[in-house]
């Protein structure tokens, strides 16, 4: 639904993406991770038709966002990062503009603003100045707005910035929701454990360069091979590094923490396989007569993905 | 919904930026505290000036007069200064306030966005002196005034305030920071208020003089339309004229607001182009039209087209430093939807084809459209020689910027326009002076002057209309600076060559 290859962008005689190549398929909510600077912002610009690439082509929905980008406007919605909004007009005021600038018919912008209204439940907020909305609101005002065309590609800029845990937990079930609906989204993100569970795909970008893409339990596995479960006992922690390295399926075994004065403490063990392997461990443990308590298998962690792919970075 | 049903409503939708600007004006406590406050003062002038006339038993057609000079010149006045003014925040404030992405992706045209802008600005000042309609009305119960006075009256309020407003917006678009946009506008507006004015009372005592009427006050004209006989001196001064003016004013910023509008890998300077040829083509006809209605001699047309070429060398000189920035290289954009070649070659988008561009305009604002205004039979030689002296003008400073820009960028060449004017208008007769001078009508000392603009008009007129014995002088140093000219032109279309086969840093 989305591609790029070989992307470049320079402001003035800077280039800061040095050839971004990526790929977003239908359905899919991908998840564009790096550190400050990197390039996500000047990406999803090129991809909104707001810069034109130096070189690289990249198409949304089979257009090409150089070539064609009135076509491509109606095809996306893009919630830039950190934009305004217009003060002095209620939230319905707003998405009625936005519904009628987009070029609605007016006999059906009402449904429209109905319609996203309810997604984004915005109800109870309609009838008061956008200058009396909190940060959150007015996020969520702006989703709204990127939706009121009915796109078929949302590419979301830090969607989650402004945003307390709870409008967190609600962005992304309205993200599960949109893409239910069939909706390809493509959204960058510094919180990353939060964009873990509704993100298919990932892609990471450091420097201006991608550098790593792709279905998110794939770009795991190559960055990070081996699975990992998080053993905690209440005693003998120390042994069991040698008890465990025995196991031919283990391939490392790692102290979270040194070991109490009692020697309670945690291992993270790399094993290969499947999950039955966790319960071999579980017994292997336990026929020694370690005192285990906890088990806790690894998950999805954006945040490890992240720091481990740039590690050495700026 | 039958495709006709569709573009019947889309017909009939009006501009959203309309609704929104005006809501978010009303309430914004500003404004409406300063209607309320021009109201109240309005109020306040027409009830003192009606008891002053009563008190007086003065004559209350004659206070009525008064007081609808002295509103409507308030008006006037303010409304020329304060929508400028306005305007100016109108599109930049979007960009601060980074509004502007979201509106640019609705896909809304950047016509419509300019249109409604303009529109929603002028509502919202027109409604001041609107809503003092009914206070104004006493003005009728006075006598001395007309209906018709007040309708003429108010229409040239509208118009002046549209054009107030569409210069701000014009700036506004161009602008990237809205407390620059304001400052620049505050002073402009302030000078063209004043400009404004003083053109009217000179156009007055011109209109009084020729038609031997006895027009008072200050908004002369508003009587001209009630006092001049009907006809064609009629339909050009009163009609044509104001609306060529008002209608190149506004197509002019416009189309400055449009273009600050489009991408930067749209042709940005387009708008503006056809601007140029539009607004050659409607003052030609409109100067043409002057001498036909009034019947001129052979000699006042030649006068007339002198003017028309010291006004268009002045525009060129002001186009040339806008258009001197643009794009080395046509955009990826441009190369992927390359325009129709003869659009191309009209109106072409990258640098040094728009230089050309220039010129071109120039040998038509020079030598054509002079060449259009004459009788037949009259003399071209003094006509001809200001015309080529212009072109060969024109030229030179192109070349020398484009050269600039080429080789070392756009501020450059902005910077060394800059300074071939001062040499040209100032440096040169510093230096005439310093060398002894001597009596220019007599041609001594004229080498030294002879690249400035300021002595090439008289000199000429001098020369060739002036009737006088010997101007072999002047003839010769015209004949020099043209040389000059063209010296300096092929010099720097060399250099600007060469810069560009040594290469130029992609766009
Ligand atoms: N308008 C601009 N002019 C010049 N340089 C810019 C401009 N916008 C961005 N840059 C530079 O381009 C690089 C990439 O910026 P970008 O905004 O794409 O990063 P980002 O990944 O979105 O960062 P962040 O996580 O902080 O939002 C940065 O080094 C930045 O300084
Ligand atoms: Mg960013």
């Amino acid at each position: 639904m989305i591609e790029c290859e070989e992307l470049r962008h320079a402001f003035g005689d800077r280039e800061v993406l040095h050839g971004v190549s990526l790929r977003v398929p239908e359905g899919a909510v991908y998840g564009f991770i790096g550190p400050n600077g990197a390039g996500k912002t000047t990406t999803l610009r090129v991809l909104a038709t707001l810069l034109v690439p130096t070189s690289g082509v990249a198409r949304v929905a089979g257009l090409d966002v150089v070539a064609d980008p009135v076509a491509v406007r109606r095809v996306v919605g893009y919630l830039p990062d950190n934009a305004g909004v217009y003060d002095r007009v209620t939230a319905e005021e707003y998405l009625a503009f936005f519904a009628a600038a987009a070029g609605l018919l007016p006999h059906a912008r009402a449904r429209a603003v109905a319609n996203v209204v309810e997604l984004t439940e915005l109800g109870r907020l309609l009838d008061q100045e956008v200058s009396a909305l909190s940060k959150g609101q007015r996020q969520r005002l702006q989703l709204a707005r990127t939706l009121l065309h009915d796109p078929r590609v949302l590419i979301l800029d830090e969607p989650a910035s402004d945003l307390d845990p709870r409008a967190r937990i609600e962005l992304r079930l309205l993200l599960s929701e949109l893409g239910r609906m069939g909706k390809t989204i493509l959204l960058s993100s510094h919180i990353l454990t939060e964009l873990a569970d509704v993100c298919s795909w990932v892609g990471v970008i450091e420097g201006g360069r991608v550098v790593a893409s792709g279905p998110i339990d794939e770009v795991q596995a190559a960055l990070r091979p081996g699975q990992r479960v998080r053993l905690r006992v209440l005693a003998r922690a120390a042994e069991l590094g040698e008890l465990l390295g025995r196991l031919p399926f283990v391939r490392g075994v790692r102290a979270l923490e040194p070991p109490t004065a009692e020697g309670a403490g945690g291992v993270e063990v790399t094993y290969e396989g499947d999950e039955a392997r966790v319960a071999e461990l579980v017994r292997a443990v336990t026929a020694e007569g370690v005192p285990l308590v906890g088990v806790e298998a690894e998950r999805r962690d954006l945040e490890r993905l992240f720091m481990s792919v740039t590690e050495g970075g700026k | 919904m039958s495709a006709w049903a569709a573009l019947w409503e889309r017909a009939r939708d009006p501009n959203p930026i309309v609704r929104k600007e005006l809501l978010a004006l009303l309430r914004t406590p500003v404004y409406v505290r300063s209607v309320v406050v021009a109201l109240v003062a309005l109020a306040v002038l027409v009830v003192s000036v009606a008891l002053a006339a009563s008190e007086g038993e003065a004559d209350l057609a004659e206070a009525g007069r008064i007081l609808f000079q002295v509103y409507f010149g308030g008006a006037y006045l303010l409304l020329a200064m304060v929508s400028p003014v306005f305007g100016a925040t109108a599109i930049v404030q979007e960009r601060e306030g980074r509004t502007f992405d979201a509106l640019v992706l609705t896909g809304m045209h950047p016509s419509r966005v300019v249109t409604g802008k303009l529109l929603a600005l002028f509502l919202a000042m027109a409604f001041i002196p609107v809503a003092a309609t009914p206070v104004l009305g006493v003005v009728l119960l006075f006598g001395g005034v007309t209906l018709g006075h007040l309708l003429v009256a108010t229409l040239y309020l509208g118009l002046v305030t549209l054009s107030g407003v569409a210069f701000g917006i014009g700036l506004s678009a161009q602008a990237q920071v809205t407390r620059r946009a304001v400052l620049l506008a505050t002073p402009l507006a302030v000078f063209g208020a004043l400009a404004l004015s003083s053109v009217v009372t000179g156009l007055g005592v011109e209109y009084a003089r020729r038609h031997s009427l006895t027009l008072e006050g200050p908004l002369f004209f508003v009587d001209a339309y009630f006092a001049v006989p009907y006809g064609l001196s009629y339909l050009f001064d009163l009609v044509v004229l104001p609306a060529t003016v008002f209608g190149l004013w506004l197509w002019l910023w416009g189309a400055v607001a449009y273009a600050g509008l489009l991408e930067p890998s749209d042709d940005r300077a387009r708008p503006v182009k056809l601007w140029a040829l539009g607004a050659w083509a409607a003052t030609t006809a409109a100067a043409r039209l002057y001498a036909y209605v009034y019947a001129l001699g052979a000699q006042d047309r030649v006068v007339l087209g002198h003017l028309a070429q010291a006004a268009s060398g002045v525009l060129l000189v002001l186009l040339l430093s806008a258009w001197v920035g643009e794009p080395l290289r046509r955009s990826r954009r441009q190369l992927l939807h390359p325009p129709h070649p003869l659009s191309r070659a009209l109106l072409p988008p990258t640098l040094l084809p728009t230089l050309g561009f220039l010129v071109a305009l120039g040998a038509l604002n020079f030598l054509v459209g002079p060449w259009l205004l004459t009788a037949r039979g009259t003399n071209l030689e003094g006509l001809l020689s200001a015309g080529v002296w212009c072109l060969a003008y024109l030229s030179a400073t192109t070349a020398l910027q484009g050269f600039l820009a080429v080789r070392y960028g756009s501020s450059a060449a902005r910077i060394g326009g800059a300074l071939w004017l001062f040499a040209t208008l100032v440096l040169c007769w510093i230096v005439y002076a310093l060398a002894g001078g001597g009596s220019l009508s007599r041609g001594e000392g004229a080498l030294w002057v002879s690249v400035s603009p300021v002595w090439a008009f008289p000199a000429v007129v001098d020369a060739f209309h002036g009737g006088r014995g010997d101007t072999s002088a002047t003839r010769a140093a015209l004949r020099f600076a043209m040389a000059l000219f063209g010296l300096w032109t092929a010099l720097f279309s060399a250099l600007t060559a060469l810069a560009w086969r040594r290469g130029v840093r992609s766009p």
